[in-house]
């Protein structure tokens, strides 16, 4: 059996057909991985800096811990290990947004989540309208020997926050923060997270 | 011819169900007050109460509480949700379980969703943070037709990280029974 | 021109449009994550300031028109709001906001289901600002419904029936002309631009502020 012996035209078009296939494979090794592509967009600030987020401005304003907290509308917490207050102002610019969702993550890189939902650890956001700043908390449950050096990414979506940018706070605890707070005997009082001048 | 046998093979297993929740052959004992890793936890079962009074937790009228206290711990690089948790311990064949505890339905023991409660200061657990060892009661109602037990049948389940077929997100899936003990049930003291 | 580009040059001409064609195909996310997620298709009011607005409902079960003529009456801030029997109550407004009152002028059929509109105030900068619950405290009485009079909201759908939108038993059918008001809170020293109404997003009326007599 002869085999067909192409043309020139054929030769040229299946040349420029593998090189376009190649041409791919290249950019799909060296185009960020999926995993990576999707992170959300992360932004560093340390306590007392305001940090303009897609969906409104964050500024953390406050963090202290203890063994035990009593939070104003809730049961108190009993921890086996600290449970960590942080204290932060959201402003939205964009409708229907608040900071839902959470991440601890300590010196070991360790990570632990917090969203709405939740008795130990959660977040706590009334929603304000845009423009309007309203006084959140975020309480998270977390074992002491690497919150020295943790920071804090909080974040406007609860359901994928990929989806959004999120901010990440620097909260600047030392190992001596981590004694004292080991080492109170009162649990810790919590005020109720309000929209600023409202109850 | 290939084509045959492959779907011979796939009446074969259809017939006989599902691979989930089958206990496996080789399960090993579970020994009340040893430690066991059940990934992504390390758990041991402490001691079993039962009690138709568990004070803010709850009252019931229509039967009695069985309660499991495990210490539980985990090493995971993330915190694990309440959902995994809950499917970390299970009761083997123990008639007359409610799915839940505020609905009605009567399922088979290991199908029931137990409620998780930290026994310091009895609130509901939330996401399990790492490298803190609870001490948590596992809460399941039983119907009061059935007797006063004294030893329960509790199983622990395993869990694997993997990718999830959805959505890409890591998760810890495939729960499977890998050890069954029993423990013995007394009545809970009654609290102050 | 080289002969290969003479040869070609149908195909030259057409690669660009090739090209779109290709990326246009592809864009399916860029309607279910962005047009439809916000106010992208606005209909424009009229000379006179009103707007023919027209949407539908559609769940794949149960399908019904939206259709009113709508127009801004007022939007102007207040401190105050009337009680039941007719008493000014304060307003308190959280740190650093104010309080708008919206009026509207709705004209339409009334077998048409109207009820569950949201009403925003939109600045300048395009800053939308909704009207929410509970964004503010007054003892003053605050209609219940945006885009229907409160007595007579007229024909609503029963969430998770496919039945159409009917009128409650006992109510009498809603006026074909009728007023509603809606307050907005945004931050001090906003100046309203606009006032979009809207069903489901990306649909929606925008009615001008053109009076600066109403603006705060």
């Amino acid at each position: 059996m002869r085999w067909p012996v192409p043309r020139r035209a054929q030769l040229g078009t299946g040349a420029l057909v593998i090189a376009a296939l190649s041409l791919g494979q290249v950019l799909v090794e060296h185009l960020p991985s999926h995993q990576r592509a999707g992170r959300a967009f992360e932004r560093e600030i340390a306590i007392g800096q305001t940090v303009q987020l897609r969906t409104g401005s964050l500024t953390v304003t406050g963090v202290d811990g203890a063994r035990s907290v009593k939070p104003a509308q809730g049961d108190r917490v009993v921890s086996p290990g600290l449970v960590l207050v942080v204290r932060f102002d959201f402003t939205p610019s964009v409708p229907e947004t608040t900071i839902t969702y959470g991440e601890l993550r300590d010196a070991d890189e360790r990570v632990t989540t917090v969203s709405l939902f939740g008795v130990r650890s959660v977040i706590t956001c009334p929603r304000p309208p845009v423009g309007i700043t309203t006084h959140c908390t975020a309480l998270v449950e977390a074992a002491p020997s690497a919150l020295a050096g943790a920071q804090l990414a909080l974040g406007p979506s609860a359901i994928d926050p990929r989806f959004d940018d999120m901010a990440v706070a620097d909260l600047d605890i030392t190992e001596r923060e981590v004694k004292e707070w080991k080492d109170r005997a009162e649990p810790l009082d919590v005020p109720a997270p309000a929209v600023a001048g409202m109850s | 011819m290939i084509l045959m046998a492959g779907a011979v093979v796939l009446l074969v297993s259809g017939l006989f169900g599902g691979l989930r929740d089958a206990p496996v052959e080789a399960a090993e004992p579970l020994v009340v007050g040893s430690p066991h890793e059940a990934a992504p936890f390390t758990l041991t079962v402490e001691r079993a109460r039962w009690t138709s009074d568990l004070g803010e937790i709850g009252k019931t009228e229509r039967g009695r509480y069985l309660i499991v206290i495990v210490t539980v711990r985990t090493d995971a690089d993330r915190s694990v949700d309440l959902s995994i948790l809950q499917q970390a311990v299970a009761l083997q064949n123990v008639a007359g379980v409610y799915k839940a505890m505020d609905g009605d339905k009567i399922v088979a023991s290991e199908k029931a969703k137990p409620a998780v409660h930290v026994l310091a200061d009895g609130t509901r657990m939330s996401a399990l943070p790492p490298g803190l060892t609870y001490e948590l009661a596992y809460v399941w109602e039983q119907n009061g037709s059935e007797p006063v037990p004294t030893e329960l049948s509790v199983a622990s389940r395993a869990h694997t990280w993997r990718q999830s077929s959805l959505d890409d997100q890591m998760n810890w899936f495939d729960e499977t029974i890998d050890a069954v003990g029993t423990v013995p049930v007394t009545e809970a003291k009654a609290t102050s | 021109m080289s002969t290969w580009a003479r040869r070609n040059r149908k195909a030259l001409l057409l690669l660009p449009v090739a090209a779109i064609t290709a990326v246009l195909a592809s864009s399916s996310r860029i309607e279910d994550y962005w047009w439809t997620k916000g106010l992208h298709d606005g209909t424009k009011a009229d000379a006179s300031g009103v707007v023919h607005f027209s949407d539908a409902y559609d769940d794949g079960y149960l399908t019904y028109p939206i259709e009113a003529s709508i127009a801004l009456k007022a939007v102007e801030p207040v401190t105050t709001i009337q009680s039941h029997l007719g008493k000014p109550e304060p307003v308190t407004a959280p740190d650093g906001a104010m309080v708008w009152r919206v009026g509207l002028r709705f004209e339409a059929d009334p077998d048409t289901a109207l009820s569950g509109c949201k009403i925003a105030i939109v600045d300048a900068d395009g800053t939308r600002y909704d009207a929410e619950p509970r964004q503010f405290e007054s003892r003053g009485s605050t209609p219940i419904h945006t885009c229907v009079p409160d007595e007579t909201p007229g024909p609503q759908a029963t969430v998770g029936s496919t039945a159409a939108p009917k009128v409650a038993e006992g109510e009498a059918p809603r006026p074909p002309a009728y007023d509603t008001v809606v307050y907005v809170v945004t931050p001090v020293g906003v100046k309203p631009r606009a006032v979009r109404v809207w069903w489901f997003p990306p649909k929606y009326a925008e009615l001008p502020v053109e009076d600066a007599a109403s603006r705060g």
